[in-house]
This record gives structure tokens, sequence and C-alpha cells, in this order.
């Protein structure tokens, strides 16, 4: 495995060199595209937003409370990270590379995770595909080159923390280094509540590649309650220096309550708005919980089904949050698209690839144009941009399916070896 | 004479009643003012004072009572109210009346100082004098709420002598978007201690209010102290408004406007182009001449005796030069200013009075306006219906005075400003100028919940214009917060700015007096609104693409794979087969019957699905039909226990040789697993292997009949021969699948049936029976319904999986399995001493149905040999039967190719008729052809 893909350390830095240079020229040279791109819905919702975040940190600057408001709804560490900075109005280029930096660490954990081989051959399972798979390199320049991420990046998004967060969680529980990886996932949860979903399937992947002898005990509920405990420890630890920071228990509703309640309705490309900005007054609550029960529901479900295979739980569930998600954005989106080329192995056993793929194009490409159509010229109505993002959530729900598909399929020709390329049906 | 003798009792004792007031108790004042561009300025003022112990008594005079107790009740200090609408047009206008003082933004505004101590006793004290002044005044005013109420902190200062501010709050709420009208002029006149009857208030009709270019009512209410102790509270109401002169003279009787004719055209005799037949129209007459009734529809009706007769009711300010006529009996008294003189008309008649032209030209007509010390004009930029910005223009028109002024936004939450983006820049200058701003109070909104409060403490240098911009987001509302035309936009009320009195800045801005206020128009803000047509399509499409994800990964979640070919038959197809089988039986019967009744000699066609041989066939094999293509290997190895056992026939089917099952058949070895060609050592050991990988167990093993060999001897035959599962009879194309069908789908098991019964001692069986579910082994169950239930230790034997299978057979029983069959099958033979009840039942073999291929086809043969005529079938008679195959299948092919050739001939000549047809317009088109473009 470690010699499947050795990378020479100049090409490695070349990579992000490239990466780190196309960015920076952007910044540089076109701030109306990064501009743009940070007023855009899809990329900068209510929980991500720019600009929400500087006038957060404007209101934090003067000694206004910027959770007594309807603006602000990020977590509070964000506001004294951000006002060490220099004020980014005058010098805008050391907050650039910061988000510079943030996508390179994803990108370096993202490579540890495909170097790991987690994908093809877990601890309690090896599929016999596992030689047909891209390096990390491949899979670096996946994450940095697609637009997606570019995008994100571009926009200024604050989720680009999130991600590297729930990269490096990913990482560390690969290399077995299940502590860490669990402070990783509690900052992304702190940063944007969902990605605590991601608790179970992480601590099935760390307590998979754990290493005998760590401080962690071996067995398995005592390595959960564990996890669970530094999660929990570590998540006190944030709200307690928030509290510090902010002065006031304010943030809790307004950042977390937000995602819950779903009080700012903003249009993002999730498909959560549209369905509140229509719901009867009366059934709002009950469908809130619905929607929140729902979007839980996959982690047990998934968690059970695919023991064997953590890491793909996580990938599937990344996939669902991307779609599910109050606030969703496309660097949910690009982060899903970034582990899925983990599964390279599997790819002739997904069904329906052309048709994900070009439904993804479709809705990202006749998107904007909808938007654009209701907000701008007037001669659209809603519906146009609530449909395609029902055609983007389709979409994804369908490389979701079908990746889900071919990973099942993988396992039980496992079993039944006989029956590889065999027409085969669900009962 | 008794009329007039009331009428002096009434006046005397009316002159009896205002000497008693005190002097300054009421007065009320009409001010014309003409401004240029054929305006008037009229301001109507009407003050009444109450002393504070009157007031807390109860004992209103002058003071209205209705506004009197809603003050007390809601523990107001001081009131401020106003309706107001139009555009007060500075540019042309000048500095506004009262300095601004007595006029609110568009719509309705009101900002009180209650008495309260804490912030929730301000908000219910609030809504009480909300609700009450919105019954007394007919207006929106309980729609002022949370989210229109803020509390401003610099912008506003109480008018009134007020011992302590300490424990009273000032709340302001506004409402841009109430319109207001007549009914809100009813009321106000109803304060009056005249009530509009006589005095000026019987100028003021709704309808040339309502229609002046501009119009502000006020209502002020307020402490004033001479002393300590000695308080009045003082009620000052007033109406300003600016009437179009030309406008308001056009006649009653005709309010249409049209164009005058040419010849009464008014023209600008200064364009050097004018001449007789050349006229450069003038949009309004340069000098004022009017009276009073034409502007204000009537005359005054007299003075209101109550009044003050010291304050003159009606006031001028106009040039001397000018000459104003008046009514009889009208006293002028000009003011030294030069500029305005005052009338004291006669009180019991009507007052009229007219401006007419100056009397010299060269004399000015009318007041130059007074420049005001700021001019604010607000705007929104941008486009679209997601973000845009505000811009205040604010121009200094003074060439040496500085202006510091307070200006206050109270923005409605939907606009979420970004108060980072405020900037404050000199006008022709690239660079914010950040020390315009001295002080900024910012309260951000609060969704649903509060509004925006931003006040901005600030300065204007001289002769400059400064321009204030920031961005605001516009957010998408839940679909039931819009109103009924949320398409029109949402009113964002006016920005109140207040120029404070030392441009200095004292050290307490908050103790200094307001020198001038203005306030900008309102503005409308169009929010991105959604379909109001579809929540209910909303929820269906929305709920439908989360069950499509949800459920195609729990369809995966929970469901197994299967290579296409096992498992169970999907739903439809069981179905189909159910109904095909019965349609069939129902033909059969049909057939008996008509056979029955027949003459002799008649030849009846019989249905497809009734075998070919059906007296002839009496041994018809419920496992399909190759008995005589047993083995013989099979048999070999089985001699020596059951010689007998071999099958008997050897006619019922001589067309086995297509049937593969002949090359790969299997040898039997007692010790080789059944279901996974697994070796052990010996039979017993086999079964250990069976019970043990595959659950299987062959239950009553007390009352067999048979020993264990001969039973896995059938059951080998069973699978090897037939490709059948032993459970559910499914048929596989090889071996391999069977055993993969019955390990997969838990099939690995034996049920005691009617065709399985013949290994059992009847006897013993029926004994072990008797008692239902009972265990009939220690790893079997019997139910009640005859179902035996057996143990799987490690198999995939969920639950689900048994019951299902067994379910599934029991549907299929009926259909495919035809009672008859079961005596037929190859063991029954020897053993039919012992089980009387079958051989009877094989006797009854007229419902047999075609089962396997070869049946069917020699089925199709019949029929098509029947379809036939007479003559062709005897022709054919003597033909092997493959070569009669052959013979029909020529024939049919023969058949379908001339029908299709007909067909093909008959389609074309009939589009050649259609053609024709639709050129000779024998069918006229009624709908136009739409033309792409």
């Amino acid at each position: 495995m470690a010699a499947a893909a050795k990378v020479s350390p100049g090409r490695a830095a070349g990579l992000y060199a490239a990466a780190a240079a196309l960015r920076l020229a952007v910044f540089a040279f076109l701030p109306g595209l990064s501009d743009l791109l940070a007023a855009r819905v899809e990329v900068s919702t209510p929980v991500t937003s720019f600009k929400r975040l500087q006038e957060g940190l404007f209101l934090y600057n003067h000694n206004v409370s910027p959770y007594d408001g309807g603006v602000y709804h990020q977590a509070p560490l964000l506001l004294p990270l951000f006002s060490l900075l220099p004020n980014f109005a005058s010098l805008p280029l050391l907050t650039d590379l910061v988000y510079v930096v943030l996508d390179l660490l994803s990108a370096r954990a993202l490579w540890r995770i495909a170097d790991s081989g987690e994908a093809g051959s877990s601890a309690q399972f090896t599929s016999p595909r596992r030689a047909k798979r891209w390096s990390g390199f491949v899979l670096a320049a996946f994450f940095l080159f697609n637009p997606f991420t570019l995008a994100t990046c571009l926009g200024r998004s604050t989720s680009v923390f999130t991600t590297c967060a729930i990269l490096h969680a990913i990482a560390s529980a690969v290399s077995g280094a299940p502590f860490s990886a669990m402070v990783a996932l509690t900052f992304a949860g702190y940063l944007s509540l969902s990605p605590l979903l991601l608790l179970p399937p992480l601590i099935l992947l760390a307590y998979d590649r754990r290493r005998p002898g760590g401080p962690i005990p071996q067995s398995g509920p005592a390595f959960a309650a564990v996890c669970v405990a530094a999660v929990a420890g570590v998540l006190g630890a944030l709200f307690l220096l928030s509290y510090l920071v902010t002065g006031s228990w304010e943030f809790l509703p307004s950042t977390y309550g937000v995602q819950l309640t779903l009080s700012d309705l903003s249009p993002n490309i999730g498909l959560w708005w549209y369905f509140f900005v229509e719901m009867f007054d009366s059934f709002r609550s009950f469908f809130l919980a619905v929607f929140w029960l729902h979007l839980s529901s996959y982690v047990a479900g998934l968690t059970l089904r695919i023991r064997r295979q953590p890491l793909v739980v996580l990938t599937l569930l990344l996939g669902i949050l991307a779609i599910f998600k109050p606030y969703p954005s496309i660097a949910d989106t690009s982060l899903f698209l970034a582990l899925v080329p983990l599964y390279r192995h599997v790819f002739p056993l997904m069904r329906y690839t052309f048709l994900s793929a070009s439904v993804i194009l479709y809705s990202a490409f006749l998107g904007p144009a909808f938007y654009y159509l209701w907000i701008y010229a007037g001669s659209g109505n809603a519906n146009f941009f609530y449909a395609i993002t029902l055609v983007w959530g389709l979409g994804q729900s369908l490389l979701v399916c079908d990746l889900m598909f071919a990973v099942l399929r993988d396992e039980w020709e496992v079993e039944r070896p006989e029956m590889v390329g065999k027409e085969i049906r669900q009962i | 004479m008794r009329q007039l003798f009331s009428l002096l009792f009434r006046l005397s004792f009316f002159f009896f009643f205002s000497s008693l007031a005190s002097a300054a108790d009421y007065h009320e004042q009409l001010n014309l003012r003409p401004l240029p561009q054929s305006a008037l300025l009229a301001s109507f003022n009407f003050r009444s004072n109450i002393s504070v112990s009157d007031f807390e008594k109860g004992n209103f005079r002058f003071f209205p009572r209705s506004l009197g107790q809603i003050l007390q009740h809601a523990g107001t200090h001081e009131l401020h109210l106003r309706f107001s609408l139009g555009r007060w047009d500075a540019e042309t206008w000048g500095a506004r009346p009262w300095n601004g003082a007595r006029e609110g933004g568009t719509g309705v505004e009101l900002w009180a100082w209650l008495e309260a101590d804490t912030n929730e006793e301000a908000d219910r004290k609030w809504l009480i004098l909300t609700n009450a002044l919105s019954g007394l005044f007919c207006a929106s005013l309980n729609f002022i709420d949370s989210t229109r109420t803020t509390r401003p902190v610099m912008s506003f200062h109480p008018e009134g002598h007020h011992l302590s501010l300490a424990n009273t709050q000032l709340l302001y709420g506004t409402l841009p978007h109430e319109v207001v009208c007549t009914e809100n002029l009813t009321p106000f006149l109803k304060l009056l201690p005249c009530k509009g009857k006589t005095g000026i208030a019987s100028l003021l009709d709704g309808h040339k209010l309502f229609d002046s270019s501009w119009q502000s009512m006020a209502i002020d209410i307020r402490p004033l102290c001479r002393r300590r102790g000695d308080c009045v509270l003082q009620i000052e109401q007033t109406i300003d408004m600016v009437l179009d002169v030309d406008r308001s003279k056009r006649p009653r009787h005709n309010p249409i406007p049209r164009p005058p004719p040419a010849d009464q055209l008014p023209c600008d005799t200064s364009k050097p182009y004018h001449s007789h037949d050349t006229c450069f129209p003038l949009d309004h007459t340069t000098n004022q001449d009017w009276t009073l009734s034409q502007i204000f529809g009537r005359p005054m009706k007299g003075t209101c005796p109550l009044t003050d007769s010291k304050v003159s009711p009606v006031c001028i300010q106009i040039p001397h030069s000018r000459p104003v006529y008046t009514s009889e009996g009208t006293k002028e008294k000009k003011n030294p200013d030069r500029i305005s003189r005052c009338f004291q008309p006669d009180p019991s008649a009507d007052f009229d009075m007219a401006l007419a032209a100056p009397a010299d030209p060269s004399d000015p007509e009318i007041l130059g306006p007074a420049t005001p010390l700021l001019y604010a004009e607000r705007s929104f930029t941008g486009y679209g219906q997601e973000r845009g910005g505000v811009q205040t223009i604010l121009r200094n028109p003074s060439p040496h005075k500085e202006v510091e002024f307070i200006y206050m936004e109270t923005l409605p939450w939907f606009m979420r400003i970004y108060l980072h983006t405020m900037e404050t820049r000199i006008a022709g200058e690239s660079h914010p100028d950040k020390s315009l701003v001295e002080q900024v109070y910012y309260r951000p909104a609060v969704d649903r919940a509060r509004g925006t409060q931003l006040e901005v403490r600030m300065r204007v240098p001289p002769a400059s214009t400064v321009l204030l911009t920031y961005d605001f987001e516009k957010s998408i509302l839940r679909y039931t917060e819009y109103p009924p035309d949320a398409n029109r936009g949402f009113d964002v009320p006016a920005a109140v700015i207040t120029i404070l009195e030392s441009p200095k800045g004292g050290k307490d801005a908050a103790r200094q007096a307001a020198a001038y206020t203005l306030r900008t128009t309102s503005l409308l803000c169009s929010l991105p609104t959604p379909d109001f047509s579809m929540p209910y399509n909303v929820i269906i499409f929305t709920s439908t693409a989360i069950a499509l994800a949800f459920g195609g990964i729990f369809n995966m979640l929970v469901r197994r794979m299967v290579a296409a070919d096992e498992g169970p038959e999907p739903g439809l197809k069981v179905l189909i087969g159910k109904l095909k089988s019965r349609l069939g039986g129902l033909k059969g019967s049909v057939y008996k019957i008509r056979c029955r009744v027949a003459e002799p000699g008649t030849s009846i066609t019989p249905p497809e699905s009734e075998p070919q041989r059906p007296a002839s066939t009496k041994q018809h094999a419920r496992r399909g039909t190759p008995e005589p293509s047993q083995p013989v290997s099979s048999r070999v190895e089985h001699e020596d226990e059951n010689d007998d056992l071999s099958p008997s026939d050897s006619d019922s089917d001589s067309d086995s040789s297509a049937d593969p099952s002949d090359s790969d058949a299997v040898d039997f070895t007692p010790s080789t697993c059944i279901f996974c060609n697994h070796e052990s050592d010996s039979l017993e050991a086999n079964f250990a292997h069976m019970h043990q990988t595959h659950s299987f167990l062959i239950p009553f093993q007390s009352s067999l009949a048979v020993d264990l060999q001969t039973i896995l001897w059938f059951l080998h035959m069973v699978i090897f021969s037939y490709r059948e599962c032993v459970c559910c009879g499914k048929r596989r194309r090889t071996v391999e699948a069977v055993q993969q069908h019955m390990i997969s789908m838990g099939h690995c098991r034996f049920d005691v049936s009617e065709e399985t019964k013949v290994f059992y001692d009847p006897d013993l069986l029926a004994a072990q029976t008797a008692h239902t579910a009972t265990r009939a082994d220690e790893n079997t169950l019997r139910l009640p319904s005859g179902k035996v239930l057996t143990r799987r230790p490690e198999r995939m034997g969920d639950g689900a999986t048994a019951s299902r299978s067994s379910r599934e057979r029991l549907l299929a029983g009926p259909s495919t399995l035809p009672a008859g069959d079961v005596s037929d099958s190859p063991d029954a033979n020897n053993n039919t001493n012992s089980n009387p009840s079958s051989s009877t039942l094989s006797s009854d073999s007229t419902s047999i149905q075609a089962l396997t291929k070869k049946d069917r086809r020699t089925q199709a043969l019949t029929t098509q040999l029947s379809k036939l005529r007479v003559g062709d079938q005897t022709a054919l008679i003597h033909l092997s039967a493959p070569e009669q195959r052959a013979v029909l299948a020529a024939h049919k092919r023969e058949v379908d190719k001339a029908r299709r050739a007909e067909r093909r001939q008959r389609r074309k000549l009939d589009d050649v008729g259609n053609k024709t047809a639709v050129h000779t317009k024998y069918y006229k088109q009624e709908v136009p052809v739409y033309m792409g473009g």
C-alpha cells in the first residue's frame, strides 16, 4: 500500500504552489470576481457568509454584541481570530492567505486519507478491487482545482474552516490518532453544528484504526465512551471560551438556534428555505422537527449497515448533509466530491455516473441563471430557482445512492465472487 | 321676538364665560403664506391649556376629555402624534413651517414619554396608548408593534418642562404605510373646542386638505411650567398644508382638469420666440390672486367664541405693497415688519378675503422662501431584489456655518443593514471622510422582533454636500408575512434629521433643543417574493425529493442483493401467473362440458392451456416431466435398498432429449451434501453437516416409513434431476443455481406435505400431529395451521425470510400443483398401499394442466392444427410431430407476411387519401397554425 503512490516532494510542492498561486492571483488581480462569488447564494449562506462575518467583526470591535441582531450567525471564536488579523478593508492579503492555507491544509488531510488506503481495505473488509485507486496527489489535485472548492475559497465562505476540520478529523482517525480526530470533529461541530452527526462513524473509524497500546482503552464501548467524553469536554471548553469572548450565552440561540429553527429564510441551494417560506405557520415546528429527524436518521442506518467500512459511512453522510442541511452551500458539495474519488475502485460498479454528473452540471449552470431570472430580471418567479434546487438535490442524492450501491455490491461480491459482472437485483 | 331674546341670552352667556376663562386658555390662528410657483402654505394652529390639578381631577374644559383619559391611563407625560402626506419641496418652498417641529414623515408617527420603571412596563403602557389612540383617530396605530418601535437616544428631546425624566421612557413608532385620509381628520376636529363648526377650523375640508401637495396634522401634548408647581398641560393641534392655488381654484362643478382653450393659455412672455401664434405655456401663474373661499371651497364661518380675542385668527405673510381685500367688519392689523398682516373678522359673519395682484408690478409679489439649514434627500441604490444600498445626500447651503445634526433611521427588520459598509464622503472626493461622523448609536434588528435603529451624529462642513451610504440585504419572508399587495413593496420610514441648537456641540448633547428638524421621504423597498399560489405544491415536491433520496438509501440498507434470476418472483409476475392458470382452468372446464354435450364426430378446439392428451396421460408428474430420463446411475445406487423405488413410468414423455438434465446429472452419494456438494465421511456425518451448515432437518424422524437415505435420495433427485428447490419448487437452469437459490433463500428445508407424506407412516404421523403446536422434534415445531417450523441455528434464518417463503409456497401451491399430481410423483408408486388417499386422488386427474415447456409446445401444436381446415388436418395427420410443427410454422410465416403486406398497402393508400383531402380543403383548420419565431 505504501508503494501505491509515492509522489516526489517536488511534485507535491508544485501542486500546492499552483493551487495557492491561482487563488492568490484571483484575489489580487480579480477582486471583482471574489466579491461576486462572495455575494452568490450558492457560496454564502447566512451561516457562512463572509460579509456577515465582517459585520459581526465590526460590531464586535465596536463593543456591540454581534449576537443581539439578525445578521451574524457564526461561531464566536471566529471573531477574535479575525480581529487579530489586520483590517480586511485595508489589508485583505492576510485574510486571503488564511483561506488559501486552510484549503491547502484540507488538501493535505485528503492526501493522508487517500494514502492510508482505508477506502479500499478497512480493518474488517478488503475490497478485491482495491488495487485500482488514485493516489493522494490526484485526490488533492481534484480537491484543490474543483471549481466548487475554488469558488468557496474565493468567496471567503467560512465553511472552509469546517471543511478543513472535518478532513483533519478523518485524517487523524485514519492515522490512528483518535483524540485529535475527536478534537477536530468538535471544532467542525462547533463551527457549524451538523458535522456532529458524523461522530458515530468517526468513532468506529478511529476504533478500527486505533494503534494497540494507545492511551485510550481497547474495548469497544469504553473506547466510544472516551471519545464521546472527549467531544463533550472539548465542546464544553469551546462554549466556555465563547462565553468569555462574547460575555453572554446569547450566541447559542443566535448560531445554533438559527440552524435549528431556520429563522433566516435566505435562498440557498438546499431544500429547506422554500419549504419553510411556504409552510403554514401552525405546522412549522412540526416540519422542522421532521426535517432534523430525517437528517439524523441516516446516521444510525448507515453506520450499522456499512459497519465494515466507516469511511464510506462518513463519505455518504457528508453527501447527505450537503443535500439536507438547513443551509447547504457548494462548499458541502465540494467536500463530498473531494471524498468520492477515494472510491475509484468501485466506480465501475456505479450505474448512473453519467446521469448524476450531468444533472449536477446541469443544475450548476442553470441555477445561477434561474436565480438571475427571479431576483434581477423579474421574468421568472421563485419557482424557477426552487425547481433547480430540487434538481440539484436529486442529482446529488442520485450520486450518494449510486456510490452506496457500488460499495454494497463490492462488499457482496466478496461473498459471491461468481456474480462479478452479472445482473443482480435487490430483494 | 322670542328668538331674538334667546339669541341675546346666549350671546351674553358666551361673553360671560369667555371673560371667566383665563385669557391664555385657548387660541387659534390661521397663518397663510404664499410660496413660489403658485403654492400657498396654510398653517392652522389651535392651542389650549389645562392646569395639571384640573387635569388630575378630571375637570376638562378645552382639553379634550377622550384624549386626557387615555393619557392618564397610559401614564403619558408628553405625546406627539403626526399624520402626514406628501413631500415638502425644500428646493422651491424653502424652510419648513415651525422649523420642522410640527411635521412627521409620510404616514403616522407617534412618540411619547411614558412613565415607567422598567422596559416591560413601558412596553405595556405603549401598547395601551397605541391601541387607544388607534381607536380615537381611526388609524392603524395598533400596528405599531415591537418591530416598529424604537427608543431613540439622541434625536428627540422633550418640548415640555419635566421635573425629572429619570423614570420616563421615550418610545417612538412609525407607520409609513398608513394612508392619512378624511377619517383621521374628523376625530382630529372633534378634539377642538369649536369642533370645526366656527372659526378657522370651519375652513378645513377633507377634499381640500388631502388634495394638497403636502400636509401634516400634528397633536402635541406637553407640560409647561411657569414656576415650580404652577404647571399646565398644553395641547397644540396643528395642520400645515401646501395648496396648489391653481388646482384649488378649479371650480367645484368641473373638477376634471382639462387643457384650457388656446386663447386662455397662460404664456411665458419672456421667451424670445413668444409671439401671437407661439406660446410657451406656464405651468403655474406667477401672481397669486385668490380668495379664501376659492381655495378652501367655503368662506370662514365667523370666529370661535372661545378663542382668545387678543390673538388675531387669520394672518397672511405678504409684502404690504400688495392689497388684500376682506369682508365687511374686518379689522386689519399690519405688523411693523412690513411683511405680515393679521385680520380680526366679525365674530358672527362669514369671513372671506381676496389677494389681488400687486399694484406696482415692480414690487415683489411674495416673500422669497427662507433658506433651510440643510437639504436632505434619501434614495435606494442598486437593483434587484437581493441587496441594495441607501444613499442620503446632505447639503449644507450655508457658506460659512457648519451644521451638526443627528441622523436617525428606523428600518424594518427585513432590511438587514451592514453597518461596516456605512461611509460618509464629501461629494466630489473619492475617499470617505471618517471625521464627519462623530457618534453612532446602533441597535441591530432581530428577525421578527425588532427593527434596526441607527442614530448618527454627524456634521456637514459649510457649502458642501455629504453622501452617507450603507449596504443592506433584503430578506425573504414567510409567505404569510407578505401583505396582499406584496409586489408593491414595503415602506421604509422617513429618516429624521435633527439639527442641534449650537453647532459647536455642548457637553450634554441630549439636553440640546432642536433648532430645525427635517424628514426625508419614505422609501419603497421591494423584497423577493415567493409564489403565493403553491404552498401545497412546494410541500409535495420537496417531500417527494426527500422521499426519493430516503427511499433509495433505505431500500439499499434493508434489502439484500441476489442474482437477477434468484429470489422470489416479483409480485406482479406471481399475480399474472395465478390469473393465467385460473383462466386456463376455466377454459378447461368449458371444454369438458362441450365434449360431454357434443355429438360424436364433431371436432372441438381444446383451449390452449388444456393438456394435449387429457385421458392418455395417466401419470403426469408434478415434478416436471422427465421421469423416463431418470439417470440410470441413481437407480443403480439405490437398488440394494429400494429396488422398486425406481420410476416405473416409461411412456409419459418421450421427448426428453432436449432436456439438459441428463448430461450433467450427478450420481447420488449419500455422503455428499445436496446443497453445497460438501463431502462427508458418512451419511450421518452428512446429515450433521447439513444440519449445521444449512439448518437442514427432517421432521418427525420417529414416524418415518423409509430410512433417511431414501429421503435424501429423493431430495437429491429433485435437486439434481429436476433442478427444483426442495422447499418452494422453483426451477432453475442449472443445479448450481438451484443450490444457490436454496442457500440464499433459506430453502434448505423439508416440510411434511402431501407429496412427502408418503415417506411417513400415516398412523404414527397422525399420533404425533394430534396435539397441535407441540414440539414434533427437538428442533421442529408444528403449528395448528399444519406448518412446521424448523429451527435454523446459524444460517441467515431470520423469521421473516422463512415465513415469507413458506407463504409464497402456499400461494403458489394451488396454482402450479394440482392436487391430482401428487400421487404421480415417482416415489408414490411403491407406496400406494400405504397411502390410499393419494391413490384415490390420482384417478381424478382431469384437471391436469400444462406445466412444462414441452406440454405447452404440444398444446400449441394442437391448437394450431385445430385451426386448420379439416382437409388440411387430414393431410398433415400422417406426418410426425416435428414435421407437423415445421409445416405449420411455414404456414404461419406465409400468412403473417401476407397480412403485413396488405396492411402496408392500405396505410399507403390512406395517407394519400388524407393528403388529398387536406389539400382539397376538405378539412378546414380551425386553429391557425403558430408559425414559430
